[in-house]
């Protein structure tokens, strides 16, 4: 039961851990991206 | 290792049994648009599919009946199976579409089938907006078929035929870590389509409800668009592609689908375990993150400077998000292709263009083996400056991480180069053929050649319904060299020209 | 090369050649329909818009804003040929409602096409002239402007072809810098309607046969392994 319930706690957490992490590291990117876009507005407009 | 080729009778019926096999998975494929028409009330496309699934399975039984053999394959047969079973697979998944009256010659159906199965996202079909929803499902359903199902076959190829041989594969992203034991990195490729297929679908299913879509319209856009994004394919269910949806929510999750499509399962598995900062170190995540952001500042600067778009915000939704489709190797659009040029000046396509180079050759839709590439090419070049700046007797040695701390090795430089050699040169030709015809410019030209050949998919517009059959032989043939990243198409070449020379096997 | 080696390689190529070409002769057999759904709409107010690139073509792009009269029909292709040039000008588009109605806010946002098989021949599936990908821009219908609206395009069905007037934008800040056109009237100038597909039975027929034939050979396979 107990080996189960291991079974099921790593199954969740394991993919948890990858959407998690791919939603994060896309947020970073597009935050990069619009830190991006408003500088170079700021720069060039 | 040096492979000394002779095949015979018996080779060709060994290679005919493996496709036989993946023939069988394709024809199973088939049987889904099947129960969609039928379900639809598609009566015509109902029967294509079957049709299609019929003779599928009809090799498949044959060649389970006929050619079954115990011989194990080596990594010659390995890549001429893999290299073939896109052709064949492609021509017998095209014909559905041959009968769908939607195709202008049968060319155009194999154009189309190539450009789902090697997740390129390039169509020539006539009327979409009016197609059966059986068709459209089967389109998409063939990105994540190819996308995922390319990743099975060649692994299983490799495995067991061999990955000692000196490959450009196994030369360039020797990631052991991952787990060396094909069931299991099967099990896991497995697991992750399957999580995102499931969280995926659901996250857009969301954001089309709420965002005026109807409960079943929102499920027939969501699984659709799942199946082409998190392949990095690049089809959509309609003409006017992402811009139909007008969701700023719908580009998000699209755009994280992106990115996690464009990961290599070795980045995933870091993720999973828990163990980001891999992740992070990892050559081909540095390699994107840094062309992404130049190519971005490029396309950004064109943009803004060309009078296109004069808000961040817009810059970032129509922007950003065409870079990241282009480096993904994706190919969803928020323009009509042809705006590319009419409003967009000169440097933002100029930008396009490198970013869907770099993105060809550098991001995975095969689970991480293009992934490092241009990474390597540029530790490469940096290793030969310091080797030539520094005093003769002074050794240079350089690493990069791909999950464990590698150095750089000369054969692993070079493989990288010539293959990235061989993209650009495919690239120019594409062009000048393209230049041939005579309608097109060589903006045009070189953007569309540079997105087939590199299997992304976004189109200026010189891939259509009506164009040059010729042209379209030339880019099916570059769609397919492109997915398959030139070394099982050599590995054919040479088993063609070893057939036509050789002797026969007693 | 020798002749066995030739005569192996030759079935597949074979099997290739007549599997192409017996779905393409399938696929001319099928029953045609010809039907008469031309729309009659005004001519476009300019005879030709050239490609423009961007602000490289200012002289272009002005000529063209001058001369083009306000309320004038557009069509998509012109639209996007040079954006700049028609860029919050006042004009008239006619085309096929398609895909589905977007409830938003305070209004609705739907693919409006104008593309030959909108205007003129219809879904593919009623006849067979092939003439290329749908062409069509997206419109903002605004308080219920879109109720007007019945038949929307979908799989053998063309939609309600509608006439709108309203403002062309190139970069609509509301649409996170799209190609919009925001209507301000909308008249449904011909109804759309839905085509009942003839059924292909030398398609049925092919498809019973070669499924029987599916079967037969999963059979003989599972025999074949059950011997060996």
């Amino acid at each position: 039961m107990s080996a189960q319930r291991d079974a099921l706690r790593t199954f969740v957490t394991e993919r948890a851990r990858g959407i998690i992490g791919i939603t994060l590291l896309s947020g970073a990117v597009a935050a990069t991206g619009f830190v991006l876009s408003v500088l170079l507005v700021w720069l060039l407009a | 290792m040096r492979m000394v080729l002779r095949p015979g009778p018996d080779d060709l019926k060994l290679i005919g049994y493996y496709l036989g096999k993946v023939l069988l998975g394709l024809g199973v494929i088939m049987l889904l648009p099947a129960v969609v028409a039928l379900i639809a009330r598609e009566w015509n496309a109902a029967t294509a599919f079957i049709i299609g699934a019929s003779l599928c399975l009809i090799m498949a039984g044959v060649s389970d009946a006929k050619l079954a053999t115990n011989r194990s394959l080596t990594w010659a047969h390995g890549m001429v199976i893999v290299a073939v079973a896109w052709l064949v697979g492609t021509i017998f998944a095209a014909v559905p579409l041959m009968l769908s009256g939607r195709f202008e010659t049968p060319l155009a159906a194999i154009f189309e089938v190539m450009s789902a199965l090697t997740t390129t996202g390039m169509s020539v079909i006539h009327d979409l907006d009016h197609q059966p929803l059986s068709e459209n499902f089967f389109r998409h359903l063939l990105q994540f078929a190819g996308g995922q199902g390319i990743i099975i076959v060649v692994l299983s190829l490799f495995i067991s035929g061999g990955a000692q041989a000196g490959t450009l594969y196994a030369a360039e992203a020797r990631d052991e870590r991952i787990l060396p034991n094909f069931i299991r990195t099967a099990r896991f490729i497995f697991a992750v389509a399957g999580t995102f297929l499931v969280v995926g679908t659901l996250a857009l299913f969301g954001a089309l409800t709420l965002t005026g879509f109807t409960p079943t319209r929102a499920f027939y856009h969501a699984i659709n668009l799942f199946f082409s994004t998190f392949d990095t394919g690049g089809f959509s269910p309609m003409q006017a592609s992402m811009a139909y949806y007008h969701s700023l929510g719908v580009e998000l999750v699209v755009m994280v689908l992106m990115i996690a499509g464009t990961l290599s399962f070795g980045l995933h598995f870091a993720l999973w375990r828990g163990e980001p900062r891999n992740l992070l170190r990892h050559l081909e995540t540095r390699t994107l993150a840094v062309t992404s952001t130049l190519f971005f500042g490029a396309l950004a600067a064109g943009l803004i400077l060309a009078g296109t778009y004069d808000s961040a915000a817009i810059v970032f939704r129509k922007g950003f998000f065409t870079l990241i489709s282009a480096v993904s190797s994706t190919g969803h659009q928020v323009n009509p292709g042809v705006t590319y040029l009419t409003d967009w000046g000169v440097l933002a396509p100029a930008a396009i263009v490198g970013a869907m180079a770099i993105g060809g050759m550098a991001s995975s839709t095969a689970g991480g083996i293009k992934a490092i590439r241009v990474g390597i090419a540029f530790k490469a070049l940096t290793h030969d400056i310091r080797r030539i700046l520094l005093p003769e007797s002074a050794i240079t040695v350089t690493t990069y991480s791909t999950g464990r701390r590698q150095v750089l090795r000369d054969a692993t430089a070079r493989s990288a180069m010539t293959v990235l050699l061989l993209f650009i040169v495919t690239f120019l030709l594409g062009t000048v053929v393209a230049l041939l015809y005579g309608s097109y410019d060589l903006t045009e030209a070189l953007f569309e050649a540079v997105s087939v050949g590199s299997n992304i998919g976004i189109s200026i517009g010189i891939v259509d319904p009506l164009m040059p059959q010729g042209l379209m032989l030339i880019y099916t043939v570059m769609m397919w060299l492109g997915r398959l990243e030139y070394v099982a198409v050599f590995a054919l070449w040479g088993y063609l020209i070893a057939i036509a020379r050789g002797r026969t096997h007693a | 090369m020798n002749l066995s080696m030739l005569r192996l390689l030759s079935i597949p190529v074979l099997i290739l050649v007549a599997i192409i070409a017996g779905a393409n002769l399938l696929d001319g057999a099928a029953p045609k329909l010809d039907l008469d759904v031309a729309v009659d709409v005004t001519p476009p107010a300019l005879d030709l818009v050239p490609r423009c690139v961007g602000e490289n073509d200012q002289t272009l792009i002005q000529a063209t804003r001058i001369q083009f009269p306000r309320g004038g029909r557009v069509t998509s292709d012109q639209l996007f040929n040079c954006p700049r040039a028609f860029d919050q000008l006042y004009v008239t588009y006619v085309g096929e409602v398609v895909g589905e109605l977007i409830n938003r806010r305070g209004g609705v946002w739907a693919q409006v096409n104008d593309d030959p098989y909108a205007l003129i021949h219809g879904p593919l599936v009623g006849h067979s002239a092939h003439v290329g990908f749908n062409s069509g821009i997206a419109v903002w219908f605004p308080d219920g402007t879109h109720e007007i609206i019945d038949v929307i395009g979908r799989p053998a069905t063309r939609g309600d072809v509608v006439e709108i007037t309203g403002t062309f934008l190139r970069a609509d800040p509301r649409d996170g810098g799209g190609i919009t056109l925001r209507a301000e009237t909308v008249t449904v100038i011909a109804e759309g309607f839905t085509v009942k597909e003839p059924l292909h039975t030398a398609q049925l027929v092919v498809a019973v046969v070669l499924f029987a034939g599916a079967l037969g050979a999963i059979i003989a396979a599972q025999s074949a392994r059950r011997r060996r």
